[in-house]
């Protein structure tokens, strides 16, 4: 099966600058996460302070050394060619997205139809940030929008600094992963 | 003879109208009697598919005889009845003796009412219709809910319970009186999606235990809150179209659990009837090493 050896598999944790892939990965991992944050040059796409050039890399052990890594992308569209590199042999991808942010759909677009070629089984997950603010979009219309391109995916309102809230998000990655265990795509 | 109920959904005006007289006068003259009845009662539904409505959502859940009534040239499968607008006692009497002649080869059960799923039903029937004006419901705590087509309104402590907690809510009815100005509102879907969860862990009365379904869209749990077996029960549903003891052996949860599910996401409007392209192999005991890793994931984060 490609994407797992029988002791460890990777979780990809991909979106735009901003979107809170680091945070997200820090929510849940059990040891501090490895990161590559350098200054943000690019204050016009994002007003944040810092960015991911490289990748974040956390990890959550299931017992008996059997380990699930997180990995997260950078942000910004001209690191692609690591996205491609990040996600080989990803079990599955979130996508973390900012409600408030007036290109998310096409955002959305970008990112589900990249990682639904490189994670090979199509478990993808949409974490939806920053729902209550005032020009956000609501979770269902972006549901609607991508079941109208063929990619009934989950759609969450997400708080990525809850843990609660990202772990909603692993979960049901996982249960989308087992539900498909019989599938050829595992076979 | 046997007497079959039609109903209409999602029909314009005047196509509904024009129906429900062409049935009285078709009356006698078809190969089968024909009554007018509420949707949800009905074996056969004429639904409006040309507004975009809910109304083919809602049908297809039923997994009753459907006419796709349509204006426009017709999107179909070959096995479809369709019905197209402006239509003629002739075209509508050939349609029926055909339908008629179809129920002969397939007998389906008919759907039984049961007085718990009155809020439920209420609820199809109302979001069902293209305009439906304000429908009210009281709800155990003395509060009410107000419903159009897309949303529902109601005091801001109400609509907090309905996401927390089992509420009591009383069938739908027309209001002329619409909600206060300061009420709050969540979706349509969201109250169904409470109806089901938290109703009588029974098949629904609009649904068929033999029938395949997939879940179209997932609720965002992130908003509804998240109960234990709901994530498994949606992604086997999404995964394929299952029946409701194939969800059961699949997802390991209770029937009731299953029935809740099948329920909640009908009344959202994500659930569709759909044949399975060919029988599924039942689950297999799994020991790869992959799959009890994904399932200590699964289980390490329950």
């Amino acid at each position: 099966m490609s994407g797992a050896t029988s002791e460890a598999f990777k979780l990809v944790f991909t979106g735009p600058m901003g979107a809170g892939k680091t945070t997200a990965i820090a929510a849940v991992s059990e040891v501090p996460p490895v990161t590559t944050e350098v200054t943000n040059t690019d204050k016009q796409a994002n007003g944040k302070a810092t960015t991911t050039v490289g990748l974040d890399l956390g990890r959550i052990t299931l017992g008996e050394g059997q380990v699930v890594h997180l990995y997260g992308t950078p942000g910004q569209h001209r690191f692609r060619l690591m996205w491609q590199i990040i996600s080989r042999g990803a079990a599955g991808a979130i996508v973390l997205l900012d409600a408030s942010q007036p290109d998310v759909f096409e955002q959305a677009r970008i990112y589900v139809d990249a990682f639904r070629a490189w994670v090979p089984s199509g478990a993808i997950v949409i974490g939806l940030g920053r729902t209550d603010h005032p020009d956000a979009i609501a979770s269902d219309i972006l549901a609607a929008m991508l079941e109208g391109e063929g990619w009934p995916l989950p759609v969450f309102s997400v708080d990525v600094r809850k843990r609660a809230d990202v772990l909603l998000l692993v979960r049901a990655l996982a249960c989308i992963l087992e539900s498909q265990l019989d599938s050829e795509v595992f076979a | 003879m046997r007497v079959w109920k039609v109903g209409d959904v999602g029909l314009p005006a005047d196509a509904s109208h024009a129906l429900h007289s062409m049935l009285k006068i078709l009356d006698g003259r078809s190969a089968a009697s024909w009554q007018l009845s509420r949707s949800m009662d009905a074996d056969v539904l004429f639904v409006g598919v040309d507004a975009g409505s809910r109304a083919l959502d809602m049908a297809q859940t039923t997994g009753k005889i459907m006419v796709k009534v349509t204006e426009g040239r017709p999107v179909s499968e070959p096995s479809d009845f369709i019905l197209q607008r402006p239509f003629r006692v002739i075209q509508l009497l050939d349609l029926l003796d055909s339908i008629a002649e179809h129920l002969r080869k397939h007998p389906v059960a008919r759907p039984v009412r049961h007085a718990s799923w009155a809020p439920a039903l209420s609820l199809l029937e109302a979001t069902a219709q293209p305009s439906p004006g304000w429908r009210v419901a009281g709800t155990g705590d003395g509060g009410q809910l107000w419903l159009d087509n897309e949303y529902v309104m109601a005091g801001a402590s109400t609509l907090q319970r309905l996401r927390d907690e089992p509420m009591d809510i009383s069938a739908f009815a027309s209001s002329p009186i619409p909600p206060p100005s300061d009420a709050a509102r969540c979706a349509v879907t969201d109250l169904g999606w409470h109806l089901g969860w938290h109703g009588t862990g029974q098949m629904p009365p609009w649904l068929d235990e033999r029938e395949s379904y997939r879940l179209r869209r997932w609720p965002d749990f992130g908003r509804l809150g998240v109960q234990p077996m709901m994530l498994e029960l949606c992604a086997q549903a999404a995964a394929h179209p299952v029946t409701h003891a194939e969800l059961v052996q699949r997802s390991g949860c209770s029937p009731a659990q299953a029935y809740r599910f099948l329920a909640a996401a009908s009344l959202a409007g994500w659930l569709v009837a759909q044949r399975q392209a060919q029988p599924r192999a039942p689950s297999t005991v799994r020991s790869s090493g992959w799959a009890r890793l994904v399932e200590q994931l699964r289980r390490h984060l329950a």
